[in-house]
């Protein structure tokens, strides 16, 4: 019986976005800005959502809105949409928690 | 604030969708750069929006593939108030032929105002001004200020210093008067002292020449205090240039009248006020009050230049005429309310007609009799005198003898 030959274990491959978190580390940039991940600035009175991927839920109670990887649910009380565009995304209101859903 | 004014400028509109996927249609327009702000859900179907004019314009397109209606709540804005005023020509013109006229009126000199002098002299640089061709209502280019500062200075004798400043439409003239120097000896001519007013000598210090008078000495107006000529003891004569401080004990009386009864104004309250325009040479009337609007009254006038900024000021017055109606009454002074008016009217002279006298003391009287109170004050003051003048002749001639 023929033996078989021992292989070594090939390292897993980087992927390019583990690539480019680690070069952001190096470079010591923000990754958020480079992976395009969600970036969020709350008070209980208003919240401000950097990168986001649009809409998926708007009620007076609860907003969701999608972003990479992740979905962000804003709970509160008289919740509105101050302004939106392409990039961000301002709501207003009495926020009572902010929850990250990873999808 | 800063946003709401620049979005006003812009220009905004209120829009109501309905639909099913309003949160589709939102993402929708978000990803297509139709930015939109204050977004209120008013129904599960139904949300309110306000989007720019531009961004409005794209929503259409959208709607059709959300299946969503868009209706407009409200719009406002600077576009859309254009967009009504656009037709009406006249007012386009009149607000060209204003922006001309104010264009036009900037390119003129308005005001020509004068300072840094008394009225004299603000009168005299004025008609100067006016004949090197600084005027109102003359054209700024035609305006050379170094040109009119010159001539200011070269025809009058007046003015220490003169500078001419155009700003806008305003030409300011700043001008000092020259203040008239005594007129003074030369070091290297002889000259005596002379007393140039009376009283007794408190004190003299002489620094060159020959003292003719001493401390305790009455003298009066025209004495010499310091001779300049001088005997040597080899009885040569010689003159100098004479030198010295005195101060001299002086009395002054001064003296004051007024009448026991004097006519006074009550205002009545009540009063009228006429403005007009004044244009040039020409007045228009704004509002209209007879000649004669009441038996007695005071006219209170102001004049307002009107500007357009600080240094643009418009050919343009405003004169504000005020009639205030009084009733005449005699009223009779006290001879305690006389008695204060009449020493503070002395103070007031006796700082006017002797500013450097150093009072040493004063006595107020006051008569009060009908119809008038006189009263007098006279002070005791102690003052620097002496003045100097050429080597008269009398004193010469006195030395002269005594050398014979």
């Amino acid at each position: 019986m023929k033996k078989k030959k021992w292989k070594k274990p090939r390292p897993r491959q980087e992927s390019l976005r583990e690539c480019l978190a680690r070069a952001a580390e190096e470079l010591e940039l923000s990754a958020s800005t480079v992976l395009d991940i969600p970036e969020l600035e709350c008070s209980p009175r208003e919240v401000l959502l950097e990168r986001h991927h649009g809409v998926l839920e708007y009620t007076d109670e609860r907003i969701r809105v999608a972003a990479r990887d992740v979905t962000v649910e804003i709970r509160g009380m008289e919740l509105r949409l101050g302004a939106m565009s392409q990039g961000a995304l301002h709501i207003r209101g009495q926020v009572a928690a902010v929850e990250f859903i990873r999808s | 604030m800063l946003l709401g004014l620049i979005n006003y400028v812009r220009g905004w509109v209120r829009v109501e969708i309905r639909g099913a996927a309003i949160e589709r249609f939102l993402n929708l327009c978000a990803q297509n750069d139709i930015a939109f702000w204050d977004v209120r859900r008013l129904a599960p179907d139904v949300v309110q929006a306000t989007v720019h004019i531009q961004g409005f314009r794209q929503l259409r397109h959208f709607t059709r593939r959300m299946m969503c209606s868009v209706h407009i709540v409200k719009k406002r804005g600077v576009p859309f108030y254009t967009h009504r005023l656009l037709p009406r020509v006249a007012l386009w013109g009149g607000a060209l032929v204003c922006a001309g006229a104010l264009l036009a009126a900037t390119r003129f000199l308005w005001v020509v105002d004068v300072t840094g002098c008394d009225h004299t002299l603000q009168a005299e640089a004025l008609r100067l001004a006016e004949e090197a061709g600084l005027r109102p209502g003359v054209g700024k280019n035609k305006v050379d200020s170094e040109e009119v500062r010159s001539y200011i200075m070269t025809n009058s004798d007046n003015f220490s210093f003169v500078a001419v400043n155009i700003n806008g439409s305003q030409a300011q003239i700043l001008a000092y008067g020259r203040k008239e120097t005594p007129e003074m000896v030369p070091v290297d001519e002889p000259c005596d002292v002379v007393a140039d007013k009376d009283g007794i000598i408190e004190s003299i210090q002489i620094k060159a020449g020959l003292g003719m008078k001493q401390a305790g000495d009455t003298v009066v107006q025209g004495d010499i205090l310091v001779t300049g000529t001088m005997v040597s003891a080899l009885e040569e004569v010689y003159e100098v240039h004479a030198m010295a401080d005195v101060t001299l004990r002086t009395w002054h009386t001064l003296e004051q009248v007024m009448p026991t009864t004097v006519q006074t104004k009550v205002p009545t309250g009540r009063e009228k006020v006429r403005r007009f325009l004044v244009i040039g040479s020409r007045r228009i009337q704004l509002s209209f009050v007879e000649k004669e609007p009441f038996p007695c009254y005071d006219i209170i006038m102001e004049e307002k230049q009107l500007k357009l900024t600080e240094n643009t000021p418009l050919p343009v017055k405003l004169v504000t005429e005020r009639y205030v109606e009084y009733t005449p009454k005699d009223y009779v002074v006290t001879q305690e309310t006389a008695e204060k008016v009449m020493e503070q009217r002395l103070e007031e002279l006796l700082e006017l007609t002797l500013p450097e006298a150093q009072v040493e003391s004063r006595q107020f009287q006051c008569q009060y009799e009908v119809p008038f109170a006189r009263s007098s004050l006279q002070v005791e003051c102690r003052e620097q005198a002496g003045v100097l003048q050429e080597v008269s002749g009398i004193s010469r001639k006195t030395t002269e003898e005594g050398n014979d």
